[in-house]
């Protein structure tokens, strides 16, 4: 037979029960035995779940995190069109807490390949310049030499001075360096300097990356050809812009401004991935209505 | 354990929430930078607060949904920051802010008070001692097969120390049902002790 008390021992532990309810309850227990055992378990299990564990929280969720910021802010900056008084597709508030997963089209493709030209370009040159002035020998493409080198004429290499950051990135404002700053601070996050140690060890960076690349990869044929091809070119420009990067930090581990630079060149592939990613399968939605 | 008091507006007020505690005045100066578009300081709030809400999280809802939950979280309130008016500690409203979050997850309210209900009598249906089979269980993991109320309630008052009253008005259930609730979770859980 159920015995009715044993659905108020939780309330008796918890100090629940009336006085009179409670002292029919302690002479119950004095002869129940199987009541007397269930009061000891629930007190174990009260006991239990306030001495938890702590569960890790995952390194690469802060770069999650930081890239939707990083995306929600850069969304929230004029774009040339907007500044020229055409305005921005989907350029609501509602994406700034976009997940890493999902989200709506903001830019125009052109939009983006636009911005992560001038990113990559411009980001890529600052570390060209720093390179000639600290006598590294510049790497590969030529679109990347031909950047805009400010601060090096008549420098002698060896003496390199810091470079001036609004001098190489148009978005390079207060809130980026804050973003590549504390990307290298987050615990569990990848430190720029520990790029050059690791360099077989895939940092959170590189792991969105590889995860974007694979989900576009899926979804590529749903856009135009002539658009993936612009994509994945300046996808190579911003791909080389990060080698030097690296291989600048490589030469000299302690250089902010390059850590900042890789950290910021990254996610702007991050977002460029992200949003052709979302571009395709919104161009994949639309198709199917 | 420290007892949270939930106001019904909003805003949770731990014991010790009126004490100017250094972390809490750090909290306050990082919010204040945060508001403002600093990532940085951000990242220092979120340091100081992820282990906790990615936990609860965790044990609210599932081990493998906890990190995009707490993502979520984390970006619900850096939207939000500027609504933070200071009256309570900044974990406390993030914490709030967190449950918010988690319960819109977990489908509708009224899916769940459905399930809830649906519950009804589980416990006649549960052996008076474990079987084998369940002394396999970690206990966290068993946490996480509770049925969706009782581990709602569960993790809201015998991990998070909320009151019954809290409880139900956060769930829209009735504080009487937050008590059975929570006995039945704990009826479940105490097969999974041995571990």
């Amino acid at each position: 037979m159920h015995d009715p008390w044993i659905e108020r021992l939780s309330e008796y532990l918890d100090e629940g029960l009336s006085r009179s309810d409670r002292e029919a309850l302690e002479q119950h227990l004095l002869r129940c035995r199987e009541c007397a055992s269930t009061v000891e378990e629930l007190t174990a299990v009260r006991k239990r779940a306030r001495n938890l564990t702590e569960a890790r929280v995952p390194a690469e969720l802060w770069s999650r995190i930081e890239s939707s910021i990083a995306a929600g802010r850069v969304r929230s900056l004029p774009s040339p069109e907007a500044a020229r008084g055409q305005g921005v597709r989907g350029s609501g508030r509602e994406g700034t807490a976009r997940s890493f997963r999902g989200g709506r089209i903001s830019f125009s493709l052109p939009e983006l390949v636009a911005a992560s030209l001038a990113v990559a370009v411009l980001s890529g040159g600052g570390v060209f310049a720093w390179m000639r002035v600290s006598g590294k020998a510049p790497l590969g493409s030529s679109s990347v030499a031909q950047a805009p080198q400010s601060g090096t004429a008549g420098e002698r290499p060896g003496e390199a001075k810091p470079l001036v950051r609004q001098d190489v990135a148009p978005i390079a404002t207060e809130q980026a360096r804050n973003l590549a700053a504390s990307n290298a601070t987050m615990p569990g996050a990848t430190a720029p300097e520990a790029v050059s140690e690791r360099r077989t060890e895939a940092t959170p960076h590189e792991e969105a990356i590889a995860e974007l690349r694979k989900a576009l990869a899926k979804e590529r044929d749903r856009l135009d050809p002539a658009t993936v091809r612009t994509l994945e070119s300046n996808l190579a420009i911003i791909d080389l812009a990060i080698d030097q990067a690296k291989r600048a930090l490589a030469a000299d581990p302690a250089n902010t401004y390059v850590k900042e630079h890789l950290a910021e060149t990254m996610r702007r592939k991050i977002e460029l991935l992200q949003r052709a990613t979302m571009l395709a399968s919104t161009t994949g939605a639309e198709g199917t209505r | 354990m420290v007892r949270m008091s939930y106001s019904g507006g909003g805003i949770m007020t731990p014991s010790q929430d009126s004490e100017v505690t250094p972390s809490r005045t750090k909290d306050r100066e990082d919010v204040a930078l945060a508001a403002r578009g600093d990532v940085r300081a951000f990242a220092r709030l979120y340091g100081a607060h992820s282990a906790r809400i990615f936990n609860l999280a965790r044990r609210m809802t599932s081990s493998d949904s906890a990190v995009d939950i707490t993502q979520d979280i984390f970006l619900r309130a850096w939207e939000k920051l500027g609504t933070f008016r200071g009256e309570s500690a900044f974990g406390t409203w993030l914490h709030r802010l967190a449950i918010n979050v988690i319960l819109a997850r977990r489908s509708t309210l009224r899916n769940e008070q459905r399930r809830i209900s649906d519950e009804e009598g589980i416990m006649e249906t549960l052996p008076a001692r474990p079987g084998r089979s369940d002394l396999g269980l970690d206990f966290e993991r068993a946490m996480e097969r509770l049925p969706e109320g009782a581990k709602a309630v569960f993790v809201l008052y015998d991990v998070e120390g909320f009151q019954h009253e809290e409880i139900g008005e956060m769930l829209g259930i009735s504080s009487g049902t937050s008590k059975a609730q929570l006995h039945r979770a704990r009826m479940i859980l105490r097969r999974h002790l041995t571990r």
